[in-house]
């Protein structure tokens, strides 16, 4: 009997008290009530295609997930990471339809410019101690000015969308191995090194202390400025990826990539349990809180609610994934007050 | 009582280089867009390209919006909060008026009235995840903001409603001597209104002083949530103001006409440019009012100019980083400035005792 | 008129925590009441609740013998009660006279502020303390000491009839100390009455009538301050007669070895700076907050930039230009503010302990060597007999001196190999007993062959630990005393009188 507890204590109670087991049956919750719902309106939920769909739904955003997560729990924002995808994907397409460059090189060139900017992101923050949500704004219309002009050269100096067309892009943005998306499986191998990184590397260790605590992290030795140079970069760069995958699934760089994405990054983040403030998370939360983000989405489409509402949720759930965080934090003072 | 003459407030202010930087891009474009250059005429300076009378009423009219809204959001940024959401806020209330106008039989006064209790409500959700749920107010605003942009989109299915009220659409096309949009002059009463009350009134020196310390504030017997209240309820009204002039303008209201020209940005780029600290606690609105003139003027002399449009897309964010950037360096010197008075000053009692 | 203030039975709880208990005090009228007590005893939530910031739990405040209740600071002014903050609670930005009377600011016509009438009231309260303050001038830009005058000036605004004073003299000189102290008479003449706050024993025999002490939230006992002395205050406060601390110390013996020689060391606030320290060496700086102590700590740690001047550390001429390298050169530092620079609050005491080794905690491919991390942790914990059950329990939750044991510990670990440690402040807010221990711990650590900088406010601590004491004021050394020639007099004549004078003298030491 004895024995049962210690082990309950040990193995199941960290389990249970862990905020991504709240997410996990959360999201189980939510997967029941669209079932059911579902089921009433005539339709089925629980099908795997629609899982297909929910998990080739995320690629895009997930991208952005990883990117704006880690930088979040160091203890910033970076609100400029869309505009930097889209640019991103913009030079993707005029590099293999403009210049006529192999698909590879396009990808490089495009990645290499957005980690420019995200450098760029860094200096401000760090340098000029802007706050981190307004310098990334500032970043984000100067990006998006740039990419306008971007694409109206060589067109008469009107912007426009630039198709392409490339068999190996199409393949990664929309093809399938044994049935699973390619997207889907680059997505998974993502979130697997990047948890790994967070919370198994002493990179991660450096990260989440500077998150907690920039000032005392520097004084013992991390160095503060390195590490949000390569939060910023890896933010961007990102971005790019997830630009890169829009490109290859529409065969186009568009000018209002990543648009509908922009927040999704920073809700799922926060509603996967990376503390505003900083300091607390992993990718694990985040990756659940896009699946939330998504099979909502998703499922309220399948039940036949006005597609409008969506965007009203998606507020909706930022400020309840913040209350949670709100809660969190509070119980965790109270419980530490002296 | 040490009084510096107000000539010399006045040139040791923010706003003064900025002015002077004003004056000098409005002469640099005057020339250009008039075509002195090429043989016209010294007098088409004052009536050709630039200062022409269509060109000024435009600018005029587009500042209409962001300076009733500079009162609010500086109010705001003085008292160290920010809020993100006076586009959607602005747009959606928009709609509201003229749903009320197109569906129901009501003058368009008392659609109006119904109109300001919906902006209250704005701003007292504002406040209630402010204060009493603590959030950070501009993820909270961010937040609201894509909610009220949802509800734009579901009230209308994405569509524009038109507003047929005569009386009410004549506001926005009214002009005084033939240049001056009586919509403009009435946004420069309420900056008016509002930088007096911020200077002379007990409530205004509030705001000042939750945005420079709130526990000290709270600790002198002021209410700081109070404050952040009444803040934000005017901000709102202010917000739906400022939606309600433009659809006068424009005849309708658009559930994306006016979050996608993001004037909310706008202003608080012009409102740090004109010397309010994002940390709070400083300030004005006349700075924040020279910092819009500054944005607009700056993106219509683009146009004029001729050179392509997309770049006035890069220029807002330009200029909002080159307003962080001044706002850096001149709070960079402040603070030595402050440090070397402080320890000065400490010198000097050390010497003296 | 003589007023009353009843504290009866208060008690304070967060859940989990008992911070104050059953408390009774009564502070009349032309008397001031001093309050004693640790870090920790409950003295600041007492205030708190005084000020109306937090409510009591339990029992009742009596305001002439009625019961009031107070839901907020405002209501606690209303009833004419002031509290006088340590932290400064002051808007910088904002004048002087703003400062003061915010909340109260003086109408005039057409219910606007009357900024004349402002002006007026104030440059009465400024020319009754007789300071040289202009009441339009920027708080930010006064003098620490005039910040501090400020915050005491705003409480004398309000005439309040019950006055409460937290610590209200760290910051001040001797001069302004003498002046708030002729106010305070002034306000117990008025029958005002008044509560003191202070660890200072030499104040609270100078002006306190009656002291109470507390000690863990409950109330010891009461005295008569005539009728009590040093010894017995402290053997109350503490709980036990501590004995001598500093005499039963295994002591370091100082090498001839220069470990730190600064020559001419400038930054922003520091001028011209030099020193040396030894191998084994315990070297104090004292001198007044502000004096620049602080900022050559940090300047040697690479957390600020330098000026000008040479640093040598074993005669090899160094310029770090981070933390990281400092330490990387065997440079500790333990910062001033232990919450909000020294830890990570929110984190296990493994993890603050790795910070500046999780480099050297890899095991291939980058990940973090949890073991490692593990037995460094368990090694300092046994080191410094820090009070946890675990290594993997949240520093937050750790009590002040086990918090500073934890930086210690870090510092101390075999990865990092410290050769000079830079204390600021190390034992501020920790109880007698600890500190103790912190004390045995800083002669341990000279005796392995280290160098310490010993950087303190509280006079009788560095006078008895360091075995030579630099003197700083207005951001220059302005002398050097042996220990021998230590004495609470010589260090304060060096900390604050004229270079010209009697300090000039002794400036060089035995450098």
């Amino acid at each position: 009997m004895k024995q049962q507890d210690s082990f309950f204590q040990k193995r199941i109670k960290p389990i249970i008290q862990h905020k991504v087991f709240t997410l996990v049956c959360l999201y189980i919750a939510m997967v029941l009530i669209f079932t059911v719902w579902a089921a009433l309106r005539g339709t089925s939920f629980l099908k795997v295609a629609i899982f297909r769909n929910i998990l080739n739904s995320l690629v895009v955003s997930s991208f952005l997930t990883m990117g704006a997560g880690c930088l979040l729990i160091a203890g910033h924002l970076d609100l400029s990471q869309a505009a930097i995808g889209a640019f991103g994907s913009m030079v993707l397409a005029s590099a293999i339809k403009g210049w006529g460059l192999p698909w590879f090189l396009g990808v490089i060139i495009a990645l290499a410019l957005c980690a420019v900017f995200g450098a760029l992101n860094a200096l401000l923050v760090s340098k000029l101690h802007f706050p981190s949500f307004i310098g990334t704004l500032a970043m984000a219309s100067m990006v998006k000015g740039l990419m306008y002009l971007f694409s109206s050269l060589g067109n008469n100096g009107i912007a426009s969308n630039i198709n392409f067309v490339d068999k190996t892009v199409t393949f990664i943005g929309t093809g399938a191995v044994g049935g699973i998306p390619v997207g889907v499986i680059i997505m998974l191998i993502f979130f697997i090194i990047y948890g790994l990184i967070i919370s198994k590397s002493t990179f991660g260790m450096k990260v989440t202390l500077m998150g907690g605590s920039p000032v005392a992290a520097t004084l013992a030795g991390i160095n503060a400025n390195t590490i949000m140079l390569i939060l910023f970069i890896n933010s961007a760069v990102m971005g790019g990826v997830a630009g890169i995958f829009n490109a290859a699934r529409l065969s186009q760089g568009a000018l209002n990539a990543l648009t509908t994405n922009q927040f999704t990054g920073l809700t799922a983040a926060i509603l996967g349990g990376i503390s505003f403030g900083g300091g607390v998370g992993g990718m694990g939360g985040a990756f659940v809180g896009l699946l939330i983000l998504n099979t909502f989405q998703i499922g309220m489409g399948i039940v036949g609610v006005n597609p409008f509402w969506v965007n009203v949720f998606s507020g909706l759930l930022l400020l309840i994934a913040l209350s949670f965080d709100f809660l969190a934090q509070q119980r965790q003072k109270r419980s530490l007050a002296h | 009582m040490k009084k510096k003459s107000a000539l010399s407030t006045f040139a040791r202010s923010k706003s003064f280089p900025l002015i002077l930087i004003l004056l000098v891009m409005t002469f640099i474009t005057m020339v250009i867009s008039s075509g002195v250059t090429e043989g016209a005429p010294f007098s088409a300076m004052f009536t050709d390209g630039f200062l022409a009378r269509g060109n000024v009423i435009t600018v005029l009219y587009s500042m209409v919006i962001q300076v009733i809204m500079l009162c609010g959001l500086g109010c705001i940024l003085i008292s160290g909060n920010i809020d993100l959401s006076v586009g959607g806020q602005a747009a959606l209330s928009t709609l509201v008026f003229a749903w009320l106008c197109k569906y129901t039989q009501m003058p368009w006064g008392v659609a109006l009235i119904i109109t300001f209790c919906v902006a209250l409500c704005f701003g007292l959700i504002n406040a209630f995840l402010v204060n009493k749920l603590r959030f950070p107010a501009f993820i909270a605003t961010i937040g609201m903001s894509s909610i009220y942009r949802g509800l734009c989109s579901v009230m209308t299915k994405g569509d524009n409603i038109q507003i047929a009220r005569a009386s009410f659409t004549a506001i926005g096309k009214t002009n005084l001597f033939g240049f001056l949009p009586v919509s403009f002059v009435f946004a420069l009463v309420v900056l008016a209104i509002f930088q007096f009350m911020l200077s002379y009134t007990r409530f205004g020196r509030s705001i000042f002083m939750v945005g420079g310390n709130q526990q000290a504030a709270r600790l002198s017997g002021l209410n700081p949530d109070r404050v952040r209240l009444v803040m934000f309820l005017l901000n709102s009204l202010l917000a739906c103001v400022g939606g309600l002039l433009w659809s006068a303008q424009a005849k309708l209201a658009s559930p994306t006409a006016i979050i996608d020209a993001a004037p909310d940005m706008q202003v608080i780029s012009a409102v740090i440019l004109g010397g309010i600290a994002f940390t709070g606690g400083a300030g004005n609105l006349v700075g924040g009012l020279v910092g819009v003139l500054l944005l607009n003027m700056f993106k219509n002399m683009l146009i004029v100019m001729g050179i392509p449009t997309y770049w006035t897309v890069f220029a807002s964010g330009f200029v909002l980083a080159v307003a962080l950037i001044l706002d850096y360096v001149s709070n960079e010197r402040r603070r030595k400035a402050l440090l070397a008075a402080s320890a000065a000053a400490d010198a000097a009692e050390a010497a003296g005792s | 008129m003589a007023k009353t203030l009843e504290f009866r039975g208060i008690g304070k709880s967060f859940p989990g925590v008992r911070a104050l208990d059953n408390v009774n005090f009564k502070a009349e009228g032309g008397k001031v009441l001093a309050l004693l007590g640790e870090n920790g005893a409950g003295k600041s939530t007492l205030l708190k609740i005084l000020s109306g910031d937090q409510p009591a739990s339990e029992g009742e405040i009596l305001v002439d013998d009625k019961v009031t209740a107070f839901h907020s600071p405002h209501d606690a002014q209303a009833a004419g009660i002031s509290v006088i903050y340590q932290e400064r609670q002051l808007m910088p930005s904002l004048s002087v006279m703003e400062n003061l009377f915010a909340g109260a600011l003086p109408k005039g016509k057409l219910g606007l502020v009357d900024k004349n009438e402002l002006y007026a009231e104030t440059q009465k309260i400024i020319s009754e303390f007789g300071l040289d303050i202009d009441p339009a001038e920027e708080v930010g830009r006064l003098s620490i000491a005039n910040q501090q005058m400020v915050e005491i000036m705003k409480a004398y605004r309000r005439d309040s009839d019950i006055i409460a004073y937290d610590e209200p003299t760290a910051p001040l000189s001797e001069k302004e100390i003498e002046l708030m102290f002729k106010v305070i008479e002034k306000q117990k003449a008025a029958g005002k009455a008044i509560i003191y706050v202070s660890h200072r024993m030499n104040e609270i025999f100078r002006i306190t009538d009656e002291i109470v002490v507390l000690k863990d939230g409950r109330q010891v006992t009461t005295l008569q301050t005539k009728e009590t002395s040093e010894a017995e205050l402290i053997k109350s406060m503490v709980g036990r007669d501590i004995g001598d601390t500093y005499s039963n110390l295994r002591r370091n013996t100082p090498t001839d070895d220069v470990i730190l020689e600064v020559r001419n060391l400038s930054t922003p606030k520091v001028k011209n700076v030099s020193f040396q320290i030894h191998k084994g060496e315990i070297v104090g700086l004292a001198g007044l907050v502000g004096a620049g102590r602080t900022e050559v700590a940090r300047a040697l740690f690479g957390a600020d930039p330098i000026t000008g001047g040479e640093i040598l550390i074993e005669g090899k001429p160094v310029r770090f230009r981070s933390p990281r390298e400092a330490i990387d050169a065997g440079v500790a530092l333990c910062p001033e503010d232990r919450k909000e620079q020294g830890l990570v609050m929110y984190r296990s005491i493994a993890d603050n302990v790795a910070m500046p080794v999780v480099n050297y905690l890899k095991k291939g491919l980058g990940f973090v060597d949890r073991g490692q991390a593990a037995t460094l942790a368990e090694r300092a914990v046994a080191d410094y007999a820090i009070k946890t059950p675990t290594i993997f329990k949240l520093v937050a939750e750790l009590s002040g001196g086990n918090q500073q044991k934890v930086i210690l510990g870090r510092w101390t670990s075999e990865k990092v190999k410290t050769r000079l440690l830079l204390l600021d402040e190390p034992t501020k807010g920790i109880d007698v007993g600890t500190k103790a221990e912190i004390y045995q711990k800083i002669c341990d650590l000279a005796r392995e062959g280290i160098g310490v900088l010993f950087i303190s406010s509280e006079l009788t601590e560095v006078i008895n630990l360091a075995d030579r004491i630099y003197v700083m004021r207005g951001g220059s050394i302005s002398g050097c005393l042996p220990r021998a020639e230590a004495t609470e007099e010589n260090v304060l004549t060096l900390a604050m009188a004229d270079e010209t004078g009697d300090a000039g003298k002794r400036k060089e030491g035995r450098a």
